[in-house]
């Protein structure tokens, strides 16, 4: 176990007075470097989890080690751990380069070393020249790296996020993705990130851990994730997508009831029941192997993709559809829409 | 019949009209007196209350056709604002206020000279009280004392040097700093032989002794409730005030009129300047310096009288003036010259007696 | 969609509409407040109480009495003494408390706020009452004392400088820990954890942190209780015994015992005058922390 950096071993917490824990017997480990996400809606728990890790919070069962170290016992501030917060939490009454600086100072790093430390620090985040500015003269963006810097420079053994990117807005948001992405790639800090956003999970992380009311429901790479989701919940809370149930009458085909004969890829008994989810991008417009007819309820056009909803059968199917045709399909018209066996998802089986 | 009802009828009628017009005639001077209106300003609490039942439900009686009104003032400061105020057009007709602030008014003419012939009790009260040319005249005189609790103090104090002595250390209240200051400096300079005319260091060194022995100089809610409480032996106050809650409080405060004699703090009357019912007031004013209102007002608040003509039962005396002896040291100041030194005297014994403790 | 239409021709019929209605407050404040201030001053170079009423002549005589009187030197340094001497004490006792209620996540804490400001529901006036009953010679301490055997005699606890001092700071708290409360806006647990995880223990995360956030509602509060402070005139007057003098007692002394307005008038610029160079100071420092 010892090529486990942090492992997490039936984690619970519940808080006093509530009926259910809000951190129910989570289990997971990393290896070192890795970045995980922790993603799921507010209120399942991948909070808690990150301020336990930290130890904001005390824990109710189960444990936490590092490096096959129990921590739950130390203290706060012996767990050299950085945690860049959602508010950056920068001090407002000191500089940046005092701002970065605290951690060694807390640690007695002398002067020098300490000035020299930091000015690397500024230099890792891009901020180099901005030491001596105060909190409230930086943009959103350079507080965020001003945050990182401050949790990087005291070489923490771990990197914790909690919700990096929700204050900043969309272009900001592609910059300081990749950003974050780089300078954990280049220092190698195992990290782990909280956030409700997929698309922040599935472009930043090496592997991802879905939550819901406080359960782990899956974790995975974000390929595994989005592919083969384990459950409903894994699979809608990971992009969109058009449910399917349907009985198996022979390999590879399904009766999906209201909709017609649905043929997969995969291995599932005949006779069993088995659930399909069909992300929009896969339906193409046109006759294929699975295809459906149904009038067009629904367009929204979204520049790059069409997002339509047609009914066929007894189904609403959603289909992005790519926009470079001449015509596109417009709220009334008869089309049908078709998808490859290999594109249909099949929910619930491990990869 | 019934021309003679009515003639009978008439009869009495013009008999009750030409009495009336006798009766009006009879009682009528030069300019109608004995209708009117009078509005005075006076202090207020249990003074109001004697001075309403002695001095102007007797006078009403006296004169069932004037209309009196008496209005409470806080105290002899405000009285001074309210008739400078309305020194343009006078609302009130005679103000009672302390000496000295009387002479502070004179200065702005504020009250004016009384005419002799319609005030003769004039003529009945000493010179002294005959003030800025009968501007104000005096008509009361409280006097200072020592209150003792009755239940702590089983020996009262009878001269005011008991006050030095050890046994009431860190006991008494004494509040310095205004009339009571002023009208104890002479006495207490009278006791050691000197004369307030000539200076007053007797009295602030004797004060400079009795001030290690005092508890508060600022005795709340005033001298009076501390030495009701128990919360100190010994309290300088005055002695109206003091006799009125010995006979309603259950005894608790003893008053001593040390046998030195005391000084009493002096309140006048005036008839304001501008007054709009001259006349009604100077009867009132008249009435109120008589012999016979002083006698009554006297016996029942236990403020000693001024005019001379009065002479007062024994047990009477005792209580406003102490024992015989005492009577026969009664003495008052020269008000002028006092008002002259009054905040003068005030600041020496804030800043040599009291800032010193 | 409702649109809210601000056009041109509203703006400044809007701002006529504010001045409207701005108007009633603005009359209450000139002849309350103001009004008055202007005859205090005029009645300040009078020269007596009954010239400051009919405002005659001019005379710089109250000003030379105040600026020139060694006792009144001592009277001015006796309140900023005080002053000070309540700030101190009722900033420091209130810290702890203003501290816990901005952090506390209880329930209670919307009860606990109350309470810690519910003495200014009784009369000043009243609590100071309450005071000379406690520190009496026969009060509630010096009877503890006395039957606990530490003390022989009577220790003079009211009557003097130490029992206004206690009655005030007493008497001013609940202003300093909501002055506090509303200046501990940049307090934030955020700011603790993040120090936390830097490194810092508790005692750090305090001097480094809370203490220097904290700041300036402790300088406002400091500002509160010694303005409150130097123009108190009740409690130094029932709790000093007499003994106190300080500008609120002499200004009271001056105007109805003496009768000296215009002496009473002077003494309440000069508090006037102290009140501002304390603000002017109180301006500085906030400035020099607002970084």
């Amino acid at each position: 176990m010892a090529d486990h950096h942090l492992e997490i071993d039936n984690l619970v917490k519940t808080y006093p007075g509530a009926l259910k824990p809000s951190v129910d017997r989570v289990s997971l480990s990393l290896p070192r470097g890795e970045m995980l996400a922790l993603l799921g809606p507010s209120g399942c728990g991948k909070t808690t989890i990150l301020r336990m890790i930290a130890g904001l919070i005390p824990v109710t069962a189960g444990e936490i080690r590092l490096d096959g170290r129990g921590i739950s016992a130390i203290p706060v501030h012996k767990r050299n751990m950085g945690m860049v917060f959602q508010a950056y939490a920068l001090f407002p009454h000191m500089t940046v380069a005092e701002n970065i600086g605290f951690g060694l100072e807390m640690r007695g790093v002398g002067k020098a070393e300490r000035t020299e430390r930091v000015l690397k620090a500024l230099d890792l985040v891009k901020l180099s020249g901005y030491g001596e500015r105060r909190v409230s003269q930086l943009s959103g963006g350079q507080q965020q790296r001003a945050a990182i810097a401050r949790s990087l420079v005291i070489e923490p053994a771990l990197l914790l996020f909690d919700e990096p990117l929700s204050n900043l807005d969309a272009k900001l948001r592609d910059e300081m993705r990749d950003e974050i992405r780089d300078i954990q790639n280049r220092t190698g800090v195992t990290s782990i990130f909280v956030t409700h956003d997929q698309d922040e999970a599935l472009s930043m992380a090496d592997r991802l851990a879905v939550m819901s009311e406080g359960r782990l429901e899956q974790i995975g790479t974000p390929r595994q994730i989005f592919d083969r989701p384990r459950t409903d919940f894994v699979a809608s809370f990971i992009g969109a997508g058009s449910f399917l149930t349907g009985t198996v009458v022979a390999p590879g085909r399904a009766d999906v009831p209201g909709l017609g004969i649905l043929h997969f890829t995969g291995d599932v008994p005949a006779g069993g029941k088995a659930r399909f989810l069909v992300r929009p991008h896969r339906f193409v417009l046109g006759e294929g192997v699975n295809a459906f007819s149904g009038v067009v309820e629904h367009v929204v056009y979204r520049g790059q993709i069409l997002t339509i909803a047609v009914r066929a059968g007894d189904h609403r199917l959603q289909a992005d559809l790519p926009t470079h045709a001449a015509t596109l399909p417009a709220k009334g018209d008869r089309v049908t829409l078709s998808v490859a066996p290999d594109d249909v998802t099949l929910v619930g089986e491990a990869a | 019949m019934k021309n003679a009802i009515k003639g009978r009828k008439a009869a009495t009628f013009a008999g009750i009209v030409a009495a009336g017009i006798a009766f009006l005639s009879g009682t009528v001077f030069a300019q109608d007196a004995t209708k009117g209106t009078v509005n005075v300003v006076g202090f207020s609490g249990v003074f109001a209350d004697n001075y309403q039942k002695f001095i102007i439900d007797a006078f009403k009686a006296k004169y069932p056709g004037i209309e009196v009104t008496y209005q409470q003032s806080k105290n002899s400061a405000e009285t001074l604002a309210l008739l400078t105020l309305q020194r343009a057009d006078p609302k009130v007709d005679v103000a009672l206020i302390d000496v000295s602030v009387a002479i502070k008014a004179n200065k702005e003419e504020l009250f004016t000279k009384l005419d002799a012939a319609k005030v003769p009790n004039l003529a009945d009260q000493p010179e002294w009280a005959r003030i800025d040319g009968d501007r104000s005249v005096a008509f009361s005189q409280d006097n200072l004392a020592i209150l003792y609790n009755t239940d702590k103090v089983k020996t009262p104090p009878t001269s005011w040097a008991d006050l030095v002595d050890p046994q009431y250390k860190g006991k008494i209240a004494a509040k310095l700093s205004d009339t009571r200051g002023v009208i104890l400096l002479p006495i207490l300079t009278r006791l050691k032989g000197g004369d307030y005319k000539n200076s007053v260091d007797p009295g602030i060194e004797f004060l400079k002794q009795i001030a290690p022995s005092v508890s508060t100089f600022e005795p709340a809610p005033d001298c009076y409730a501390v030495v009701q409480s128990g919360e100190v032996d010994l309290s300088i106050c005055w002695n109206g005030r003091a006799q009125y809650l010995h006979d309603t409080q259950g005894g608790k405060i003893g008053v001593a009129l040390p046998k030195e004699g005391s000084i009493g703090q002096t309140n006048t009357i005036g008839l304001v300047e501008g007054s709009k019912n001259k006349e009604a007031a100077e009867l009132f004013v008249n009435y109120a310096l008589s012999a016979e209102a002083q006698a009554t007002f006297a016996e029942k608040s236990f403020y000693g009288p001024v005019n001379t003509k009065v002479s007062l039962t024994e047990p009477v005396a005792a209580r406003i003036y102490g024992t015989k002896e005492a009577q026969a040291a009664q003495s008052s100041l020269d008000w002028n010259f006092v008002a002259d030194k009054y905040s003068a005297w005030i600041q020496r014994i804030n800043r040599e007696v009291i800032a010193a403790n | 969609m409702a649109a809210v239409r601000h056009s041109s021709s509203d703006g400044s019929s809007h701002r006529g509409m504010l001045l409207l209605l701005l108007l009633p407050g603005l009359l209450a404040l000139l002849t309350t407040f103001l009004l008055p201030l202007i005859w205090l001053v005029r009645a300040s170079f009078a020269s007596s109480a009954v010239a400051a009423l009919k405002g005659g002549d001019w005379t710089l005589e109250s000003y030379r009495t105040v600026l020139y009187d060694p006792f009144y030197w001592k009277v001015a340094w006796n309140t900023l003494y005080l002053g000070v001497n309540v700030a101190i004490f009722a900033v420091a006792l209130s810290y702890p408390i203003a501290l816990f209620l901005a952090r506390t996540k209880s329930r209670w804490r919307g009860v606990l706020t109350a309470l810690a400001v519910a003495p200014l529901l009784t009369s000043s006036v009243v609590r100071t009452y309450g005071w000379m009953v406690i520190l009496g010679d026969r009060g509630v301490i010096n009877a503890a004392l006395q039957s606990s055997g530490l003390t022989d005699g009577v220790i003079r606890l009211t009557n003097n400088y130490f029992g206004a001092t206690v009655a005030l700071v007493e008497i001013l708290m609940p202003y300093a820990i909501l002055a506090m409360l509303s200046g501990f806006g940049r307090l934030n647990t955020q700011f603790e954890e993040a120090a936390a995880l830097l490194g810092a223990n508790r005692f750090r995360v305090f001097t480094r942190i809370i203490l220097p956030l904290s700041l300036p509602g402790v300088l406002t509060a400091a500002l509160l209780v010694f303005v409150l402070a130097i123009s108190s005139f009740v409690t130094p007057r029932l709790m000093g015994g007499g003994r106190v003098f300080v500008i609120g007692t002499e200004v009271y002394n001056e105007a109805t015992v003496t009768l000296n307005w215009p002496l009473a008038a002077a003494l309440s610029v000069l508090l006037l005058v102290l009140f501002g160079s304390v603000i002017l100071i109180y301006q500085r420092a906030m400035r020099a922390l607002e970084t």
